[in-house]
């Protein structure tokens, strides 16, 4: 096998981008050396910034081979026959004939002559870059090519020799060099296999392999903890694109003066990961060290000092903003920012910021009512912590800091009312506010956010605002399955419609499009049904628990409840069961009463007693008020499991169809019964989405 | 060389040796060098152009009453625009960054996507910040539309901050203590002599006196002599006027005077005009 190398020098590739370009090119490489019958081994790939490269060994000889091509039926007409010959060159009496399911189909033996790897790859290699699918791509210059940015150099060797690759679109051809780092090392470089490419390529400053450029940043990181006893805070996503905007990594440290330090974390964090990608430290004890990790492209002569110096002026001057902000905001109280909300328009038609938090106190007064219907636990002091996290909940979008650095809404709110010492869970209500649901913990906390929740999507569904199809611009699905991640996670029973119904009657906006709560509702249910179906439970379980449920908690136990039972094996069983007597009973009509003197087996008679007792079971429960709706199901159920040996024997010993009529009509009416007792605990959508 | 002129002679000398027409700053308000119709509206149909000019561009919006040691409401852009986007521009971008005197033994620089967006101009660009040691120092930008209409072929536009860069080169950490002639002592002039009577004057007229119900007069007249001039061919005239209809807008925008729907509509009526301009533009001179 022969070394085929081949790398494509573009202007720097978005770093988000890479990933996803790499394994896309190689599909597109890989499918068409199959396509063509190229044997390949040992595939590497790599990207940096500038560099898409793909290398395989490859054999250089495709050998002659026979192609048995299927055509079509011999009872086809006889112009799609003469197509197929003569698209394949070759006479009727050429072709055989085979037999696969029954029909006789036209076959052609295509021989194919064998070929040189070589006199392929260029138009292989033209074909798989114009394949990969950027997100966004452009065009330069006179041309009409798009590409993610312009490409400006093919390197393409196989066997030692140039590959010519020509992109005309471009008035590019391949060469047999490349250039190194585009600083330390920009000569031209020459390679023909892999390793020899990878490492004449260290040697002119470029780290081909993003796993190995990952590796010397996080090795750096290391030796930098070390020396300085500090560690480095890596997030997975901010590591990836800093593999992907360098070509050779240089870890560096700078400094944070102490007097910024006083600044909220997040206040610091921020401008250091989303403006400049720089990584916070932390000293032993969790706290944010004086110190800030970067990585740069570049092997500097007075070993970075100048660029340590100009990255640590770049991220003081946007601290030195972010201090001034913090400075002023704590000049006024959070609560006086309530005016100015007055002049911030949150949606056209809902209103301005100042309305929407009227509308969330209510809304939250109307969770805890609800809330504390049935959960114990919930005090009157939540309902006034809860009614004063609404009233600061947006009180720190118009200050200075949310206003510059808006990704910290909610965080300043939180750490201003802490300063100006409101109740603690109040702080952590504000803060929490747009978490993510499953990183929200404390009560009052949760709360806030689930009324937060239903009332956006409320007065959004009211103003016709709902989404449709992939347009979701207020993230109101997002907002949905936090509403039933928090009920869960909390573990609160309680009647979603009537907080949505509620939310509903206090909105003042004009033109309220009819059958919101109901719409709401679906909404809300269909978030659920995904969720549900994440977890594991059946498309048709989620379905049946999910129909006209409001309280969220016990569509959760019942859809655990049913999925364990009907993936039980006498679940399965009893399914089945429950199948056959309604295919049976399918157009029949029985009026007939059960007559047990018509019983003729002792197992008719077993059956009959065994759905007497269920029904009556499940019949008994449904008038019980002391037994909690989820545990009334699941003894319903397990009433229901009960009887499955007793069908089962039934439909073993007995044959429905009698010859006697009486006897007929008899079973008919006994099967009629079991179904009506599976029908009592509204199992039918289930069972016959189940088919 | 290190006075804030002096980056402007050195980069002028080296767009000027490179082939690119020198201008002069376009005679109106204009919020970036991108407006000024030697970029927007140049940018247009198959004519090879190379220019390179100074734009003073005012972000009323900006304006920090000169107490903000990174931020003014009128600073200087150094733009270059070149059609069709020469192969090698990134090399010769990056001497024009050793002529002003970044030294890449020394400096890190970086390609960070960015990719441009004017919703008032109606046109969009891929490309890159420019970083030098962390500081965006220029906008690098492939056109790909303007006014709704297809870039083809492609102007490249070379975008320096003036006021970062110099700092960047003077390790000034306060744009007003920059050296603006590059003389010392006695014979030095500042940013500050230059700028802090206009900053401090323009943040009072932007945030304090400027009359919203006459600037949304002003807005309607432009927009209404824009539509007019556009209609009868004269595409360099109507486009004056939509460039006065977005400063106008800014000025507004600035005085905190339009809610969230009417800047919606108000940017709207901007690109309706930029786009009226571009199409006169194409259909009479292209």
């Amino acid at each position: 096998m022969n070394d085929f190398l081949l790398e494509v020098l573009v202007e720097e590739i978005p770093s988000r981008l890479q990933s996803g370009a790499i394994k896309e090119f190689e599909n597109a490489v890989t499918s068409r050396f199959n396509a063509q019958r190229i044997s390949y081994d040992s595939v590497k790939t790599f990207i940096s910034p500038r560099r898409i490269v793909f290398s395989a060994k490859l054999n250089a000889k495709i050998d002659a081979f026979t192609e048995e091509k299927k055509g079509p039926q011999t009872t086809a007409p006889a112009e799609i026959i003469e197509k197929f010959l003569k698209a394949n060159n070759i006479s009727r009496e050429q072709c055989i004939e085979k037999t696969i399911d029954k029909k006789t189909f036209v076959f052609a033996n295509v021989e194919h002559e064998a070929k040189n790897t070589a006199d392929l790859l260029g138009d292989i290699v033209r074909e798989s870059i114009a394949a990969i699918s950027w997100q966004k791509s452009m065009h330069w210059g006179k041309h009409q090519f798009h590409f993610v940015r312009p490409i400006r150099n093919i390197m393409a060797m196989f066997g030692g020799k140039q590959v010519n690759v020509t992109l005309p679109e471009i008035d590019l051809k391949s060469c047999d060099y490349t250039f190194g780092h585009r600083f330390l090392s920009p000569q031209k470089i020459q390679a023909t296999d892999i390793d020899s490419y990878v490492s004449s390529m260290r040697r002119a400053f470029v780290i081909v392999s993003q796993e190995e450029r990952k590796k010397i940043i996080l090795d750096s990181f290391k030796k930098i903890e070390n020396e300085n006893n500090i560690s480095v805070e890596v997030t997975e996503s901010l590591l990836n694109e800093v593999v992907g905007l360098v070509e050779y990594p240089v870890v560096l440290l700078g400094h944070v003066p102490e007097k910024f330090m006083k600044l909220p974390e997040e206040a610091i964090i921020t401008p250091m990961r989303t403006h400049q990608r720089y990584f916070p430290t932390r000293t032993a004890d969790g706290k944010l060290a004086p110190f800030f990790v970067f990585v740069a492209n570049n092997v500097a002569t007075d070993k970075g000092a100048t660029i340590i110096r100009g990255n640590e002026r770049v991220l003081n001057a946007r601290l030195a903003d972010a201090y001034f902000f913090f400075e002023t905001d704590l000049q006024k109280p959070l609560e006086s920012h309530l005016e100015d909300l007055k002049k911030i328009t949150f949606q056209e038609k809902l209103g301005t910021l100042y309305e929407r938090t009227k509308s969330l106190s209510k809304v939250c007064d109307f969770v805890y009512e609800e809330i504390s219907k049935y959960n114990a636990g919930f005090s009157a002091t939540t309902a006034a912590l809860l009614r004063r996290a609404a009233t600061l909940a947006k009180c720190d979008l118009p200050t200075t800091m949310v206003c510059e650095f808006t990704e910290l809404q909610g965080i300043m709110g939180g750490h201003y009312a802490r300063i100006q010492e409101e109740n603690p869970a109040v702080c952590d209500a504000i803060r929490d506010q747009y978490k993510a649901a499953d990183d929200i913990t404390a009560p009052v906390s949760a709360l806030l956010a689930l009324a937060d929740k239903v009332e956006i999507i409320t007065s959004f569904f009211a103003i016709g605002k709902e989404p449709t199809g992939s347009k979701d611009p207020f993230a109101l699905r997002r907002a949905a399955i936090g509403i039933l991640k928090i009920i869960k996670s909390q573990n609160l029973t309680i009647d979603l419609r009537n907080i949505v119904q509620k939310t509903f009657n206090q909105l003042t906006v004009k033109d309220l499009k009819p059958d919101t709560v109901n719409n709401v509702m679906l909404f809300i249910m269909d978030r659920l049904k995904v969720l549900l179906k994440d977890s594991g439970i059946s498309h048709a379980v989620a379905k049946a628990v999910t129909v006209g449920e409001s309280d969220i908690l016990n569509a959760y136990r019942k859809a655990e409840t049913l999925n364990e039972v009907l993936n039980s094996e006498v679940g399965e069983k009893l399914v089945s069961e429950y199948k056959r007597a309604k295919n049976i009973m399918q157009g029949t009509s029985t009026a007939a009463d059960i007559d047990s003197a018509l019983f003729s087996e002792q197992c008719e008679i077993d059956l009959f007693e065994a759905i007497s007792t269920a029904g009556k079971k499940i019949e008994n429960l449904n008038k019980d008020e002391s037994t909690e709706a989820c545990e009334k199901f699941k003894q319903q159920l397990s009433a229901l499991i009960e009887i499955e040996p007793k069908v089962s024997a039934f439909f073993e010993q007995v044959l429905v169809n009698a010859e006697d009529e009486k006897i007929k009509g008899n079973r008919f009416a006994l099967l009629n019964r079991l179904i009506s007792v599976f029908n009592s605990l509204k199992l039918q959508t289930i069972l016959d989405d189940l088919g | 060389m290190n006075g804030f002129q002096d980056i402007i002679f050195a980069l002028q000398k080296y767009w000027g040796d490179y082939g690119c027409a020198l201008l002069q700053p376009y005679d109106m308000e204009v919020g970036a060098g991108t407006f000024n119709p030697n970029t927007f509206l140049k940018a247009l149909g198959p004519k090879d152009w190379k220019a390179a000019y100074v734009q003073p561009s005012r972000r009323p919006a900006d304006g920090r009453y000169g107490e903000n040691p990174n931020r003014v409401q009128k600073h200087h852009q150094f733009q270059v625009v070149i059609k069709p986007s020469p192969d090698d521009i990134q090399d010769i971008y990056l001497k024009s960054l050793e002529v002003v005197g970044i030294d890449y033994k020394l400096h890190d620089i970086r390609f960070v996507e960015d990719d441009w967006e004017s919703p008032t101009l109606g046109a969009a660009g891929l490309g890159w910040e420019v970083w030098c040691d962390g500081m965006e120092v220029t906008q690098f930008t492939y056109f790909q539309q303007v006014g709704g209409i297809v870039c083809n072929p492609v102007t490249v536009e070379l975008t320096y901050g003036l006021e970062r860069l110099a700092m960047f080169l003077q390790s000034v950490d306060n744009v007003y203590d920059l050296n603006w002639n590059g003389k010392e002592d006695e014979h030095k002039i500042t940013y500050r002599d230059v700028c802090m009577q206009q900053e401090v004057e323009f943040s009072k007229y932007s945030f304090e006196y400027a009359d919203v119900e006459k600037l949304a007069r002003h807005f309607l007249d432009a927009e209404t002599e824009c539509k007019k001039l556009a209609e009868a061919g004269l595409a360099l005239p109507a486009y004056d006027q939509c460039m006065k209809a977005s400063h106008l807008f800014n000025l507004m925008d600035a005085r905190g005077a339009l809610s969230v729907a009417e800047r919606v509509d108000r940017i709207a009526r901007v690109r309706a005009l930029a786009k009226a301009c571009c199409e006169v533009q194409v259909n009479c001179h292209e």
